[in-house]
């Protein structure tokens, strides 16, 4: 499958956008969404959820717009959102049941494959309770599920970590690299390293517009020979922080061990490998 | 001091900024421009008999405070209550409980708060009124005092007792939506028929309103001028028999002290309820309030050892496309099914089994409109639970939302409706009146509609609530214009309105939330 995004905006009032002149084709794989807050992440993937219509620019998926036509996407498509919610007098398998309904899926098959979501997101045990008694993970892996309902090929997944333990992470993880197979992911989330662990591409987004976009290593790339480390007094810190873009900091008694990103090696400092965040922080805070 | 007057603020600010208290002001203007009819209209709102009072600005300061007194009432708590249910919604509540803001100084903060939104729509009815006296007004001469000592003596008190009460039922009645709605249903026309009915000189003691001393007023000015002996006023939107209207003129009323004492005595009677069941507030302590059995409920989902697992994607079966509505309406009327507490049903099932054995036109004119009002909280959110419950994303990004789910939302609420009617609809199907049958399954349709194009234009519950309990109770009165299920019509000739109606409330509901979906 190919989504194409040309030339996407999405504006406001005469001042604000949510996109500006956004562009990217994606195939099969994932895209990790990078940016801050506000940057518009969200608002590109509800425009491509159509749940948002963009004010210029057109989503073609296969060639077919779907702000004319939505349909076409909502058959192929898997969205989780950020900020969702549920309905709390249903257990999981009526509101699975409920979403498939939605999504136009069903037969004989569809309650052998809820218990099989439920089953892959651990929730058997508590598929009988209201889900108004859940906690929020348990709630986040409910979303999870009804992702995968209607066999998706274009997969939306906005922020979908928060609430889940450090395990669950890997889990999902590991689902959504089984997923990128033979669809089209989306992933956005404020952990770089979810994303630098998973995505075939990132793009990092600012103020609604596109910064760059490309392979892991490629981005790293940009700030390979800019990352350095030093050792300062804690006293020092604030005075440092003005001067140079400080990634990190790692307390040591009387001293603060510093990672920070220069264009040139200062006294002291020893140059270190690169990360994904290191190259996120440098492009959207320079 | 200032605390408490930030945290009002906030809290007013909070309510007056959505959408709803908007529509309600714009409602409030085209109801306070009725208030004071024109010389040609078919109706009058006060009236002594045949005698309305000549159009001045004491008649219409009186008459505008007057109404204003009931309806706020009327509207009022409908309007203003959950305000604490809203702080445990959004956390808000569980700040609150950290805070050293006591229980009581918290509830009056909500009362206040309740008491401004009021007090704003109070304004606006007596802005409104003032213009009637410019463009309506018999004489030039203008009493300020007059005009607006009735709202000051009668509106103001009435309203903060009505805003302490939203209060108190929430308190009381904690999560039980429908059953603060019940108790006010039915306390409400206990306050008017106490209000209206005792002769004693001393009745305002007791007239938490306020207007009976008003309404004392006009009638001693009528019988002193007019050699007349009436003992009440009539009040409401009274049609008919407008040409018989003869007119006196009202030059105000003498507050007495007493009276005024009265007022006081009422707010400050409703602070002390107030203080005396802050003590019995939750303070947000919800937990420890849930019944034994659910708890257990609870401590069942926190034993419950996972033993983790993986979704494998190339084991999952696959499910096979289906776009029928039937599991959508199967699930939308479980969920409206659930909605409140189960004992609800137990009198849903006592009402549905009376409306067999019920006289027939007191079964159809009284048992199915309180039938029907006991679903409030099952209708009211029946297609903006998705925007309640934050499953929106979900709803609005599925296949064909607007032809399979609102219309299942639509369906599940019309069989909800159908059903409490069906012993109705049975005895008139036997009796042969076929076209009453006809009209009931007609009102059921409207009052679907009714609540599905308010939720979805105002995006909330509010303006359904309101509406339909004001609706209920001009039915349980029988005022024939507002008869929408066919108790009161002899035919079916009202029937191409409703008809014309339904469809307009749908096309409005659709149009809404077609630009609401693609807008998020």
């Amino acid at each position: 499958m190919k989504l194409e995004i040309q030339n996407l905006s999405k504006r406001y009032n005469k001042e604000k956008y949510g996109l500006r002149n956004f562009s990217l084709t994606l195939e099969n794989g994932i895209m990790g969404l990078l940016g801050p807050n506000g940057a518009g992440k969200s608002t590109l993937m509800k425009i491509i959820a159509t749940i948002s219509k963009p004010t210029e620019g057109n989503v073609l998926l296969e060639g077919i717009d779907i702000s004319k036509e939505p349909n076409s996407i909502r058959k192929v498509l898997g969205y989780l959102p950020q900020d969702f919610g549920v309905y709390p007098n249903l257990n999981a398998y009526e509101f699975l049941e409920y979403i498939a309904a939605m999504k136009g899926v069903g037969g004989p098959k569809l309650r052998a494959r809820i218990d099989q979501l439920l089953e892959g997101v651990n929730l058997t045990e508590a598929a009988y309770k209201r889900i108004g008694t859940y906690s929020g993970g348990m709630k986040q892996r409910i979303g999870i599920a009804q992702v995968l309902l209607n066999n998706p090929k274009i997969l939306i997944f906005d922020e979908p970590t928060v609430g889940l333990d450090p395990e669950e992470r890997v889990r999902f993880r590991n689902l959504i690299s089984d997923l990128a197979n033979d669809c089209i992911v989306i992933l956005s989330s404020h952990i770089v390293s979810d994303i630098e662990t998973v995505a075939d591409e990132v793009a990092i987004m600012k103020n609604g517009m596109l910064i760059t976009k490309g392979l892991p290593s490629k981005v790293i790339d940009m700030v390979h020979g800019k990352v350095f480390e030093i050792e300062i007094d804690s006293s020092s810190l604030s005075l440092f922080k003005e001067k140079q873009l400080v990634v990190d900091t790692i307390r040591k008694k009387d001293k603060v061990q510093v990672r920070f990103i220069s264009h040139e090696q200062i006294n002291g400092a020893v140059i270190c490998n690169a990360s994904l965040e290191d190259a996120y922080l440098f492009l959207t805070k320079k | 001091m200032s605390s408490y007057i930030s945290i009002i603020k906030a809290d007013y600010y909070q309510r007056a900024r959505s959408y709803v208290f908007l529509i309600t002001l714009l409602a409030s203007v085209c109801m306070a421009y009725t208030f004071v009819p024109t010389a040609d209209a078919n109706y009058s709102t006060v009236r002594i008999g045949n005698y309305v009072g000549e159009n001045n600005a004491a008649w219409i300061g009186h008459v505008t405070a007057f109404i204003a007194s009931t309806f706020l009432w009327l509207i009022g708590f409908y309007l203003v209550h959950s305000g604490i249910r809203r702080d445990q919604d959004t956390g808000i509540g569980q700040i609150v409980a950290t805070t050293s803001l006591s229980n009581f100084k918290y509830l009056l903060t909500k009362a206040f708060s309740n008491f401004f939104v009021l007090f704003t729509i109070t304004l606006i009815v007596m802005m409104m009124a003032l213009v009637l006296v410019i463009v309506r007004g018999h004489t030039y001469r203008f009493d300020i005092v007059q005009f607006l000592s009735p709202f000051l003596f009668a509106t103001l008190p009435s309203i903060f007792c009505v805003s302490v009460l939203a209060i108190l039922a929430e308190v009381l009645l904690g999560k039980y939506n429908v059953l603060q709605y019940v108790f006010f249903f039915f306390l409400f026309p206990l306050i008017i028929e106490f209000t209206t009915s005792g002769q004693s000189s001393r009745q305002y003691w007791f007239d938490v309103l306020g207007t009976k001393y008003l309404s004392d007023s006009m009638l001693g000015v009528v019988n002193a001028t007019a050699g007349t002996s009436f003992r009440s006023v009539s009040a409401g939107f009274l049609f008919g028999e407008k040409n018989k209207v003869q007119y006196f003129l009202f030059q105000g009323t003498h507050w007495s002290t007493l009276y005024i004492i009265s007022r006081i005595a009422w707010v400050i009677l409703a602070v002390f309820i107030l203080f005396i069941f802050s003590k019995f507030f939750h303070r947000f302590d919800v937990k420890e309030r849930i019944s034994g059995k659910k708890e257990n409920k609870k401590v069942d989902l926190n034993e419950i050892q996972f033993i983790p697992k993986e979704i494998q994607l190339s084991t999952l079966p696959l499910a096979s496309p289906q776009f029928g509505i039937l599991p959508f309406i199967k699930i939308e009327f479980q969920m409206l099914i659930r909605k409140g507490p189960k004992w609800i049903w137990l009198i849903n099932i006592g009402g549905f089994i009376a409306l067999f054995f019920i006289p027939l036109a007191e079964a159809h004119k009284i048992g199915l409109p309180i039938l029907w009002f006991l679903q409030i909280n099952r209708w009211a959110d029946i297609a903006t639970k998705e925007k309640e419950n934050n499953t929106h994303y979900f709803t609005y990004s599925a296949f064909r939302p607007l032809q399979r789910l609102l219309f299942s939302q639509i369906v599940a609420g019309i069989l909800l409706a159908v059903i409490l009617s069906l012993p109705l609809i049975f005895r008139y199907f036997i009796s042969g009146n076929y076209t009453i049958v006809l009209s009931i399954l007609f009102g059921a349709l409207f009052v679907v509609a009714f609540s599905v194009s308010s939720g979805i234009v105002s995006g909330g519950k509010r303006l359904f609530e309101i509406l339909f309990f004001m609706l209920t109770y001009t039915n349980i009165n029988f005022i024939p214009e507002f008869d929408y299920f066919g108790a009161l019509h002899h035919g079916i000739n009202y029937l191409p309105l409703m008809i014309s109606i339904i469809c307009l409330m749908f096309v409005v509901a659709v149009f809404f939330r077609r630009h609401e979906m693609r807008n998020q």
